[in-house]
């Protein structure tokens, strides 16, 4: 999955896919997921929605897709608000190298 | 979601002279000695602050690299070090000997390399060692000098190293600090307390001197038992509420700073630590709720 990884220090791509860096490492207390980057010694922790997000991202994914995805599981919640917040999610995982764009 | 800091930037060796004039001194502990320059009105406050820490002369004409220069000069005492990208001056002897503490601690914890270091207080109850971790002004500090007046032992009230094999917090023998003036609410036992043991005190500090018996020596290790988050609020009930350990584990990651060891091995000690804790929010008002909500979870 990883083998194309590129990197990724630019913008988040519309319409590219994004794919776990296989080397993070991750550790979970109760329900929420705390991510470590070994190559950059960097500790990321999830809230609500990027820890359902990263449970469920097994294959590479693009922003439209992960945004399409949240708004089916939470019909009530604004879509612009889930767009933003799925927008965030992508810029917080990608400046560190948690995940990179894979085409 | 957030994002924990880097390690520390690159060490700027640039305000560290080489060879140094004045007095230097070794301190149990540290690689490097420190050294201090025409700070003879400094040493009162910092030999009674640091209580444990153990200074020993050394000859100025050896080749020494301080850790750490405190040079009295026109304009106060003026501090460099490696942990500051321009020196740091204070007119008051006891600011300059507080802000100094902050370079002694990352000193002592870049030459113990296996440490962790919490920024929040700590104080030993009949259960073990609970700490508090720091949060802006919901006074870890006067809430760990009350404990150690009604039988709590006073591990720390700012810093507290974790040691590395069994998770052990480690008493750093340094005053207590408490700002002035002290609350409205403050009990008159409690300001006569502070008062019975008042050290070094400028118009906005009061360092208290704490006894061995209410505070232990330098190296006293104690496992941890309990981690409890303060939250001052006079609007609700005081309580002592069980907290989420997702809650409590973010908050000692951003606590840490002694980031020498790998991210991973951080946050798994840290994780070690939570899991086996106590930990809880306490919700207060004032001291006295504070003490019988703790005593009655962990017992003085």
């Amino acid at each position: 999955m990883n083998s194309k990884r590129q990197k990724n220090k630019g913008p988040i791509k519309q319409g590219h896919h994004y794919a776990k860096n296989h080397k993070i490492v991750e550790r979970r207390m109760d329900d929420t997921v705390f991510l470590v980057n070994p190559e950059t010694d960097t500790v990321l922790y999830l809230n609500q929605l990027g820890t359902a997000m990263w449970n469920v991202w097994t294959e590479p994914v693009s922003i439209e897709e992960a945004t399409q995805t949240v708004q089916q599981a939470f019909p009530d919640v604004p879509p612009k608000e889930i767009a933003r917040d799925v927008d965030e999610l992508f810029k917080q995982l990608s400046k560190k190298d948690f995940v990179a764009p894979c085409d | 979601m957030g994002d924990c800091p880097q390690r520390f930037r690159p060490l700027q060796s640039r305000y560290i002279p080489l060879h140094v004039k004045g007095e230097l001194f070794t301190i149990k502990g540290l690689r490097n000695p420190v050294a201090l320059i025409n700070c003879e009105s400094l040493y009162p406050h910092l030999f009674m602050i640091l209580r444990d820490w153990q200074f020993e002369r050394v000859d100025p004409s050896d080749n020494h690299h301080p850790v750490i220069t405190i040079q009295n000069t026109e304009r106060g005492f003026q501090r460099q070090s490696r942990w500051l990208s321009k020196p740091a001056t204070f007119r008051n002897p006891v600011d300059a000997v507080c802000d100094f503490i902050v370079d002694l601690i990352h000193a002592y914890i870049a030459d113990n390399e296996d440490l962790l270091c919490l920024h929040c207080a700590a104080v030993e109850f009949k259960q073990g060692l609970v700490i508090f971790p720091n949060t802006y002004r919901a006074g870890k500090s006067i809430l760990s000098v009350k404990l150690a007046s009604c039988g709590g032992r006073l591990f720390s009230d700012d810093v507290l190293p974790i040691t590395a094999q069994e998770p052990l917090g480690m008493a750093l023998g340094i005053l207590p600090r408490l700002r002035l003036p002290l609350p409205e609410t403050s009990d008159q036992t409690f300001v006569d307390f502070a008062a019975k043991r008042e050290g070094p005190k400028n118009s906005r500090y009061l360092y208290v001197s704490l006894t061995e018996h209410e505070q232990p020596s330098f190296g006293t290790m104690a496992p941890i038992c309990g981690i409890t988050i303060l939250q001052r609020d006079r609007t609700n009930k005081p309580a002592l509420m069980i907290a989420k350990k997702n809650f409590v584990l973010k908050d000692v990651i951003l606590r840490n700073f002694a980031r020498q060891n790998p991210a991973l091995e951080i946050v798994d000690r840290l994780c070690s630590i939570v899991e086996e804790a106590k930990c809880y929010t306490l919700r207060y008002a004032d001291l006295d709720q504070a003490v019988t909500l703790l005593e009655d979870a962990f017992g003085l």
